[in-house]
């Protein structure tokens, strides 16, 4: 596990593209944000506007230059009807009805869903959003972080290699899956994966227990777990490439950001 | 209401209507006067009626003990073959088997132990505390903070946490006083009064010199620490020179300072002593008849009768039906996502929408406590930005010439996903490795070791809930809320996620609501 040391990093490697989308987010956050203090302090039934505590952590040591695997892909873009094809694949493929996922269902008209701009917090403890709609004590640093997506965790050259560092700790080595109080389902020899739209989806999005990985891993990263996971367990051959999962991003992506902090 | 709207409010009312008003507006906002919530009190009895509680883990176990005092009939169902959930503590001879079926033997010397799961308790967490005053249970500091630990960077740089503690309020205070002694470059923001009372400040605050330079003196190694410490006679000390600023910034030595600043981590924050089990094994001693072990629910539906769940019998084998007029339900969504429910369309769909957290812990056994008596660093924290993010050192048995378990690892986010997938054995040798980059005592030290990859664990497959702002608002009060003759209860139910306290909570609230809801019926 040499590579074990490079990846702990948690700067902002977002890319120029991100940067400028977010940018104009977060004008818009803080306007918002700004705007209605006095009007908060006397009528603590906030709008779902007024989460911006103004935390403005600049990082530093971050840079957008570093190396980014898929090139930037402005989570921002992808359109309206992509979005709805998503939940619905997801729903028909899964059978499981409404949990296609955080965000999956593109029903959060609001395009901002993170606070501040904390410039990555190693620790997790930088953040003291005090007051952070997710809440709970643990989450409320996390959710700083939201709108920077975080493609360096997971170093893998390959899908083989990225499924052992994203997927194995749940769903085991060769996809076996495993049985205790709960189930993590087996992959291998899995008919769901005939769907495409369903394997990046959930992985996109997460369901049920499964956290979605769409904030942690690129398109390209995606599309190569996929193609390891129907061809390699599945035995599936036709190929999904970065821009197809580009397209199954959530529109409006209110991403799963794994916690930092416990008791 | 943030932190600095709740400030300029008050200070608004404070200017309006003096320091009387204020006091009555803090009253009224519950800031004044913070005062402990008191045990729980039910009135009436619950005599004759019957609660089937879900998981033994604090939540239920605490829910269990409640009721009963208030005269229920209760029946609990534990997937494993002991109670506590994940208040939990592996000592010398545990054995935990995680999903995948990879079996690890904890290999600890006798007394020594590390606490997989939650091992932190702060002082305002009353829940807590008042279970731990009514058992007898003994609490010892835990040093959330030790200005003596280390923060180290992959790049090599290695301090005592006082050093950039000191040194990044000393900068900050001189470039302000620079600003502030300017004058125009804080503008109308300081008035020309304040200016002169925010240089004093700087200088008390900011450890700096009668010209507001932060430098090498025995002034700021009184702070930072020195060079060579103050001795008898004619040994003053010897000062030590301050990390600079660029240093500060370029290498993110503040972002490890302010976790104990967090009112989640200040002190007084405490440890059982012993082990974190400690709790389950009072409540479990008070409920112990109640639990019926090695039960995996399978089924669990209600009707205008009363509740039935169905249980797979791990020991005995076969399938079983209980049926009770209520129903407090912990296991964790995870779990319960995948049980077969009939509760309810609304409260199905909002189980099904939390995800659990990765985290990952590591137990290393080393043959002496080289970190107390080379380093000298006695209980407390070293944080680094390689993956094991940090070392927990013991907070007991200072001095010992014997063994000593640390913490090696406890990680969250995408590295804990990694780390968990790995071999167990794997997991410990890299575990091992980074400590030595910190201490590079650690490899010949090296005894035995324990991991917990909290997606690997199969009772909770995750560590705790995670909402999003979104599902904060739209599924959390669902989960929250009564559903007829079936509550939720757990970390889950509560902004306490990943620790005990929310779980306590949760089943406090879901008593008091249930009980409520049967004396009406």
């Amino acid at each position: 596990m040499a590579e074990g040391e490079q990846t702990s990093s948690k700067v902002f490697l977002g890319g120029v593209v991100l940067t400028t989308v977010v940018g104009l987010g977060l004008l818009a956050l803080i306007f918002s944000a700004v705007a209605p203090k006095g009007e908060e302090a006397s009528a603590p039934a906030a709008s779902p506007a007024q989460t911006a505590p103004a935390q403005t952590a600049a990082g530093t040591g971050s840079g957008p230059s570093a190396a980014q695997p898929s090139g930037g892909q402005a989570s921002g873009s992808a359109g309206a009807p992509e979005a709805a094809g998503t939940a619905s694949a997801g729903a028909s493929a899964g059978g499981t009805g409404a949990n296609a996922g955080n965000g999956a269902s593109g029903t959060d008209g609001s395009p901002a869903t993170g606070t501040g701009t904390a410039g990555g917090t190693s620790s997790g403890a930088a953040g003291t959003a005090s007051e952070d709609q997710a809440g709970g004590t643990t989450q409320a640093a996390a959710s700083e972080e939201k709108q920077q997506l975080q493609f360096t965790s997971f170093t893998g050259k390959n899908g083989a290699e990225l499924y052992t560092q994203a997927c194995q700790s749940c769903h085991m080595p060769e996809g076996r899956g495993a049985q205790g109080a709960g189930r993590y389902p087996a992959l291998a020899n899995n008919p769901r994966t005939a769907s495409t739209p369903y394997v990046v989806t959930m992985i996109l999005n997460g369901n049920g227990g499964m956290p979605g990985f769409g904030h942690y891993l690129s398109d390209a990263q995606i599309a190569e777990i996929v193609n390891y996971v129907r061809d390699d367990l599945n035995k599936q051959t036709d190929q999904v490439a970065p821009a197809d999962v580009q397209k199954l991003r959530p529109q409006n992506p209110d991403y799963m950001i794994f916690g930092e902090s416990a008791g | 209401m943030s932190e600095i709207n709740r400030r300029s409010f008050l200070e608004m009312v404070g200017l309006v209507g003096g320091g009387a008003a204020l006091y009555q507006v803090m009253t009224s906002m519950g800031m004044a006067q913070a005062s402990a919530p008191k045990p729980l009190k039910l009135e009436g009895s619950g005599q004759g009626k019957t609660v089937l509680i879900l998981g033994a883990g604090l939540a239920g176990m605490a829910s269990a003990h409640e009721l009963r005092k208030a005269g229920y009939d209760v029946q609990i169902l534990e997937y494993n073959a002991r109670a506590g959930g994940r208040c939990w503590t592996l000592r010398g001879g545990d054995e935990y088997t995680e999903l995948g079926g990879f079996k690890q033997r904890c290999e600890f010397a006798p007394g020594l132990y590390i606490n997989p799961g939650p091992w932190r308790i702060p002082y305002h967490h009353y829940a807590y505390m008042n279970y731990a005053r009514e058992f007898g249970i003994k609490l010892e500091v835990f040093p959330q903070v030790n200005y003596n630990a280390y923060i180290h960077r992959k790049s090599g740089t290695k301090v005592r946490l006082r050093e950039p503690m000191a040194d990044m309020q000393g900068h900050v205070s001189e470039l302000l006083a620079k600003a502030a002694a300017g004058g125009n470059a804080l503008g109308s923001e300081v008035s020309a009064q304040d200016r002169e009372r925010l240089l004093e400040a700087l200088r008390g605050w900011g450890f700096l010199d009668k010209d507001y330079r932060y430098s090498k003196s025995l002034a700021t190694s009184a702070v930072r620490g020195y060079e060579e410490d103050p001795g008898a006679r004619l040994q003053p000390g010897v000062p030590s020179t301050p990390i600079n600023l660029q240093t500060i910034l370029s290498e993110r030595l503040w972002a490890d300072l302010t976790t104990g600043m967090l009112y989640e981590f200040q002190s007084t924050i405490f440890e059982p002593v012993g082990g974190m089990d400690a709790m389950a094994r009072a409540f479990e001693s008070r409920v112990k008849p109640m639990i019926t072990y090695r039960a995996r629910v399978t089924e669990l539906s209600q009707n205008a009768d009363g509740v039935t769940a169905v249980y797979e019998d791990l020991a005995g084998g076969g399938t079983k039906t209980v049926k009770a007029d209520y129903c407090i339900c912990t296991i964790p969504l995870s779990i319960l996502s995948q049980v077969k429910l009939n509760v309810g369309q609304e409260l199905e769909q909002a189980i099904n929408k939390v995800p659990y957290a990765p985290s990952f812990k590591a137990g290393v056994q080393y043959k002496r406590r080289f970190w107390e008596q080379d380093d000298t660093i006695f209980g407390g924290i070293s944080y680094t930005d390689l993956p094991i993010q940090t070392i927990s050192y013991p907070a007991n048995n200072y001095l010992s010439n014997g063994k000593g378990v640390v913490l090696g690892a406890y990680m969250f986010g995408p590295d804990a996903v990694r780390f968990s997938g790995m071999d167990p054995k794997a997991r410990l040798q890299e575990v091992v490795r980074q400590n030595a980059q910190i201490h590079p005592q650690a490899e010949k030290e090296f005894d035995n070791g324990i991991s917990v990859g909290w997606h690997r664990v199969p009772w909770t497959l995750g560590c705790y809930g995670l909402y999003t702002e979104e599902t904060r608002k739209t599924d959390y009060p669902v989960l929250c809320a009564r559903h007829n003759r079936l509550m939720l209860a757990g970390e889950h139910t509560s902004y306490w996620n990943g620790w005990q306290e929310g779980a306590l909570l949760a089943a406090i609230t879901a008593v008091e609501e249930m009980h409520k809801f049967a004396m009406q019926s």
